[in-house]
């Protein structure tokens, strides 16, 4: 399994491979910092600006993941899998809710809220927006854990649940934000396989260590 | 690659804290949905399965400190404690993992009269699941899925996995969650709540009951560990998306027939195979739906399916093992039990409900599961 491309946003810069893709030009508060990320993919996606805080920085790691790497041509919508960690789950919005809720004489709970509660929305979003209909999974860890989510996507190659995978990590808490995001695929669909690093552990230390 | 044995298996939900609590009311359609109009999780009156706090605490007085625990780990300790104790299983070996699966965990502590009850970190899942494996003395880092509705199915698959191809022996699969103010709030606020109790695949189902609880299923690799009785292994499973909507089934069914479909050829088992389907029938209008076009497109129609939820609502977490644990009674005692609820065929593809305690060996059975996201698994069981 090779590494296609990966993604990493947090402290208000992208990093694709080895490029900086955007950055803010001044230092900005999470919500306009992904907001004017969004804007510079030149993307008509109108469901975005509805998505809370964390779908909202696994959508924009995911589109530059994804662009021109024609997925969805290449590989049966049912064996593309996502596999994602997480530390905080859905805090932020969790909060949010919260609020809603605090007091009963200005109660207010709300769908549109209440649906971003579960950290695996973020999952959905990104399956919707490239209809993807494969494997899914949100796991919890205090930090990443590259071991385990190198094992948990090798075994689903090894049992033929998925034939490429979208994996990696999104997080956010307050301002502190960050997502890694990788494309994997198998050799066999890769017309130029010397250009792209192996799936292991190590070379995903080294690729979520580029800042 | 190895076969993976049930060795030991528990639920706790509003029937009880054992399995033959459980089996003694669901055999004679004793539900444990009720009205509460108490106000304390909502402001307005609301059906539910919720587990007694009095009795919780009784329970687990006996083997640790209720004080130092919050409610959502009680649950998911004294039901991990009960499976154990029925199992041979080393919980505090390096070979041994907890795989834990909940939705919102211990959410409840954001609430302001909870704040200063414990450490502020005790909300994050990664935490709540520490302290859990913590109690049994596992030094191994708890794996944790956090997938919506469909947590429990998944973490079965991920133990399937883990110990098939022989990353560890033994995994203490607990899923669980509790109903607070947080998430039936939320429920009402999606108008998916019923107004009375739940009625999967019924004509006049107008809504799901939520329910608390934990079920957990300890599995291994070493048969030596499985006590007499009837083997039940797992065969496999698989998860999919529908890529549809966020929080709205498919129209058409094709995540979770692909779901269906997966696990039976993980599992190297034919339609025609399975004998039972465990199916997740929250008694929504759409999901039920959703369910009989699935089945049907992956040629199930006519095996004889349930949905538990009548008798303790939608345990959310907790389903995929809850339903699990129950369904492994019913191959072991060869019965089908009575969907609670149904009366009137309401679905538009056909499938086959179970609509009374029925006699029925079975070796080879499905569990599904559905959630919020778009996400869909399934798992096979046999003997």
């Amino acid at each position: 399994m090779l590494i296609t491309r990966s993604v990493h946003i947090t402290k208000g810069k992208i990093v694709c491979d080895d490029k900086t893709v955007f950055e803010a030009l001044e230092p900005l508060p999470f919500t306009e910092f992904i907001k004017s990320a969004f804007k510079s993919l030149d993307t008509a996606y109108p469901k975005f600006y509805k998505m809370d805080k964390l779908s909202k920085l696994a959508f924009v790691a995911s589109e530059i993941l994804l662009k021109d790497k024609e997925i969805p041509q290449k590989y049966k919508p049912e064996t593309i899998g996502l596999i994602f960690q997480n530390a905080n789950s859905t805090i932020e919005t969790d909060i949010e809710h919260q609020l809603t809720i605090a007091d009963r004489k200005n109660y207010f709970p709300g769908p549109a809220i209440f649906v971003y509660t579960l950290p695996n929305i973020m999952l959905g979003e990104i399956c919707i927006r490239n209809k993807f209909q494969g494997e899914n999974a949100l796991f919890i860890f205090d930090k990443f854990k590259p071991e385990q989510l190198f094992a948990h996507v090798s075994l689903l190659f090894q049992k033929n649940k998925i034939d490429v995978c979208i994996a990696g990590w999104a997080d956010i808490v307050g301002e502190n934000y960050e997502s890694f995001m990788m494309l994997i695929e198998p050799e066999s669909m890769l017309a130029n396989s010397k250009d792209f690093t192996t799936f292991d552990p190590s070379n995903i230390n080294i690729l979520f260590s580029k800042k | 690659m190895n076969e993976v044995f049930v060795s030991g298996e528990n639920a706790i939900t509003s029937l009880g804290f054992t399995v033959s609590d459980h089996l003694d009311k669901i055999k004679n359609n004793i539900t444990g949905v009720k009205l509460y109009n108490d106000g304390l999780l909502f402001p307005e009156p609301f059906y539910a399965s919720l587990v007694d706090s009095k009795l919780l605490n009784q329970h687990f007085s006996r083997i640790g400190d209720p004080g130092k625990y919050t409610r959502f780990e009680q649950l998911m300790i004294l039901s991990a404690h009960s499976a154990l104790s029925g199992s041979d299983i080393d919980a505090t070996s390096p070979t041994t993992v907890f795989i834990i699966s909940s939705t919102k965990g211990n959410v409840d502590l954001l609430e302001n009269a909870k704040q200063n009850q414990f450490d502020a970190d005790r909300v994050h899942l990664w935490k709540a699941a520490a302290e859990i494996a913590g109690f049994f003395g596992n030094k191994n880092t708890p794996l944790v899925i956090s997938n919506a509705c469909i947590s429990g199915v998944l973490a079965i698959n991920y133990g399937y996995d883990l110990l098939s191809s022989g990353a560890c022996e033994n995994a203490v699969v607990i899923g669980g969650d509790v109903a607070s103010e947080f998430i039936v709030s939320g429920f009402q606020s999606f108008k998916s709540l019923s107004f009375g109790p739940c009625k999967p695949f019924d004509l006049n189902r107008d809504g799901l009951n939520l329910g608390e609880g934990a079920g957990t299923l300890v599995l291994t690799t070493n048969p030596g560990a499985v006590s007499s009785g009837k083997r039940i292994k797992v065969l496999g499973g698989a998860g999919s998306n529908d890529a549809n909507h966020i929080s709205g089934p498919s129209r058409t069914g094709d995540g979770l027939c692909f779901a269906v479909n997966k696990a039976m050829k993980q599992a190297g088992v034919q339609p025609a195979q399975i004998d039972f389907i465990s199916a997740h029938g929250t008694a929504t209008s759409f999901n039920d739906e959703m369910e009989s076009k699935a089945f049907s497109s992956a040629g199930l129609s006519d095996v004889p399916l349930n949905s538990l939820k009548g008798y303790f609502g939608h345990t959310m977490g907790g389903a995929g093992t809850i339903e699990s644990v129950i369904s492994i009674q019913g191959m072991k005692q060869s019965l089908l039990f009575n969907t609670l609820g149904f009366h009137e065929y309401g679905v538009p593809e056909k499938i086959t409900i179970v609509d009374k305690l029925t006699r029925k060996e079975q070796k080879c059975i499905l569990k599904t599961a559905s959630g919020f996201g778009g996400c869909n698994a399934a798992v096979i069981f046999a003997t």
